[in-house]
């Protein structure tokens, strides 16, 4: 029989608590997602409720080099805590935009931006290929996802 | 292992490193992936309440008096059950402070004020609150308070 001493009660406490506080936070999900205007309305490139963040079905964009690409980074909270966090988005190692998303306690919330095309195919590509896979890299607070889409240029 | 007065690594030494690698590895895969499944705050809590596992564990050895050293080895007695849950503790701790430090919505000087001022707080509690008892001190002392022989 384990004689009960002052620190043995505080490991047991502290064990409970520990399993209560991993349940609870687990059970709140948050759900962050980024998406980009396809023409048709707003298509997931990438998402980040996994812990091996997926990339969902390809996304074509028909654009012209003078165009924008408009993208939307959504939050899905929920904590009863308010979500601010800043975010980073990255194409080929080059910081595209930036900013902070913001979502109310268990509400959503979404950020905008609009990044030139020019941006997102060159200058690793050759100019007359005419479609460019872009891979993006998103950082939102200390968590990353990565996703892509293929740019079809309209005129090419 | 063996040296000229014996045995020196036992089963006993064997389970408790491993279970102190085992447990190391544990504690860095619990503050690292779980990254998407909790948030941030609760992963330093979390950290923080395993430290408190450890660390009570720790002391309920020390007042079993279950702290014979692993190794039976001059040089290696420091290495005992309670050092080796103090350590965990400690590994706790201190990736609990990593995880905190990486949060982004808190701000860099917050978080700067927050480690520094815990880290003193701590030191200046242990230092006032919690007394080392040295054993041969004691022994010592003991021997001081004891009547002389009679004769």
């Amino acid at each position: 029989m384990v004689e009960t001493s002052r620190g043995l009660l505080v490991a047991i406490v502290a064990a409970a608590a520990l399993f209560l506080v991993v349940g609870v936070d687990a059970s709140m999900e948050r759900t962050i997602d980024l998406q980009v205007e396809d023409g048709t309305g707003w298509s997931t490139i990438a998402t980040m409720t996994d812990d091996h963040p997926r990339v969902p079905g390809e996304t074509m964009l028909e654009k012209n080099r003078t165009d924008d690409v408009s993208f939307r980074l959504t939050v899905d909270n929920g904590y009863p805590l308010a979500y601010e966090e800043p975010y980073h988005v990255y194409t080929a190692g080059t910081s595209v935009a930036t900013g902070t998303v913001i979502a109310d306690a268990r509400n959503s919330g979404e950020a905008t931006f609009e990044v030139p095309v020019t941006a997102l195919i060159t200058p690793r590509d050759p100019a007359d290929q005419g479609q460019w896979f872009v891979h993006v890299e998103t950082h939102v607070g200390s968590t990353w996802m990565h996703g892509g889409f293929t740019i079809v240029e309209v005129d090419a | 292992m063996k040296d000229q007065e014996g045995t020196v690594f036992h089963m006993r030494t064997l389970l408790l490193l491993i279970g102190v690698f085992v447990a190391t590895i544990g504690t860095v895969y619990f503050a690292t992936e779980i990254r998407t499944r909790i948030s941030d705050a609760g992963r330093v809590v979390a950290l923080l309440l395993l430290a408190f596992v450890y660390g009570g564990l720790g002391l309920h050895f020390e007042s079993q008096g279950s702290t014979g050293p692993a190794v039976d080895k001059l040089g290696w007695r420091w290495l005992r059950p309670t050092t080796l849950l103090y350590l965990l503790a400690l590994l706790a701790t201190v990736t609990s402070l990593f995880v905190f430090l990486s949060i982004d919505a808190i701000d860099r000087l917050v978080k700067a004020a927050v480690a520094i001022l815990t880290g003193l707080g701590l030191i200046v509690y242990g230092a006032l609150r919690l007394q080392h008892e040295d054993p041969e001190e004691q022994t010592t002392e003991q021997r001081d308070d004891d009547p002389p022989p009679e004769g």
